[in-house]
């Protein structure tokens, strides 16, 4: 049910452990509402964990390719040494492709 | 979900929000809290919280004459119906100088909290044309918009209560921000939608 409050909460709840620096890695907040596909949204998590990537291209839908992406992403997570939190906002189409 | 599940670890928490929910996607392997609408009392508060006027402003929109004229135009709307009727809140009797408790006691009962039907984003939408209109001005909007099915809906089940907000809690929010939507391109311009909207979310 939209409207209920949960992004509100999402984003209360996330300022609020940031400012108490919990996580020492750092607070990603990424609000989902506009992406359709889970590729869109790898592409948006790697750009935002980017580090120093300047040769990143977009990758095609086969695969190899796709598993390859995932794994990046997946690889720049595991850098995280002590705490990091991630606040995905509205990540209803990513479910649904999940689902079908 | 597989890749959240993956990419959590003791080191990385993920917090996220969805309007969809499956027992099999989320198993145990989530922590999943449901936000529950709001009951009719806190409606009421949050409504009255986000009237955006100054004290005494707002102190004039809920004097209790404007209630007592809220309440003719409801019997008004639905007076024809004496088992709709029947199920109206009562003014306050007593002879004493009426509190806001008198106000959110009648109010908490009222049809026009059965079209908010429990949602912050709806009450934060509609909260704000207390600027522009009464009470009974509010609640006349929103039922004139629902009539077509109101009076059909009443008649056929005569369990006003429980089957409007059923029917409201499909729909009250798309209908809300189209009543707002229209009412404020109509009136005042988009622009100010936008901000009604950014206030209220």
């Amino acid at each position: 049910m939209p409207g209920l409050g949960k992004s509100s909460l999402l984003k209360n709840v996330t300022c609020f452990l940031g400012d108490r620096d919990i996580y020492k890695d750092g607070v990603l907040y990424i609000d989902f509402l506009h992406v359709q596909t889970f590729k869109e949204s790898l592409q948006i998590l790697n750009a935002y964990l980017k580090e120093e990537d300047y040769f990143y291209q977009s990758f095609n839908d086969n695969q190899d390719e796709f598993q390859h992406e995932i794994e990046k992403v997946k690889g720049k997570i595991m850098r995280f040494t002590k705490k990091f939190l991630f606040a995905l906002d509205n990540i209803d189409h990513l479910v649904k492709e999940n689902h079908e | 979900m597989t890749f959240i599940l993956e990419i959590a670890s003791p080191k990385v928490k993920v917090l996220f929000t969805s309007n969809k929910f499956s027992v099999k996607e989320f198993g145990e392997s989530f922590s999943v809290k449901k936000i529950q609408k709001l009951k009719k009392a806190d409606s009421v508060e949050l409504f009255l919280k986000k009237i955006p006027l100054g004290d005494s402003d707002k102190k004039s929109f809920l004097e209790y004459e404007n209630i007592m004229e809220l309440h003719k135009v409801t019997v008004a709307t639905y007076g024809d119906d004496p088992e709709v009727t029947a199920k109206l809140p009562a003014l306050c009797k007593q002879r004493h100088t009426h509190s806001n408790l008198c106000i959110v006691n009648y109010l908490s009962k009222h049809p026009i909290f059965d079209f908010f039907a429990g949602i912050p984003l709806v009450i934060s939408i509609v909260a704000p044309l207390s600027v522009f209109k009464s009470l009974s001005e509010i609640f006349q909007y929103l039922a004139a918009k629902n009539e077509g099915y109101d009076s059909k809906y009443i008649s056929s089940s005569g369990n006003f209560q429980d089957d409007l907000k059923h029917k409201m809690a499909d729909e009250s929010l798309i209908h809300c921000l189209e009543y707002c939507s229209g009412y404020f391109e109509n009136k005042k311009g988009s622009h100010l939608l936008a901000l009604w909207y950014l206030i209220g979310t």
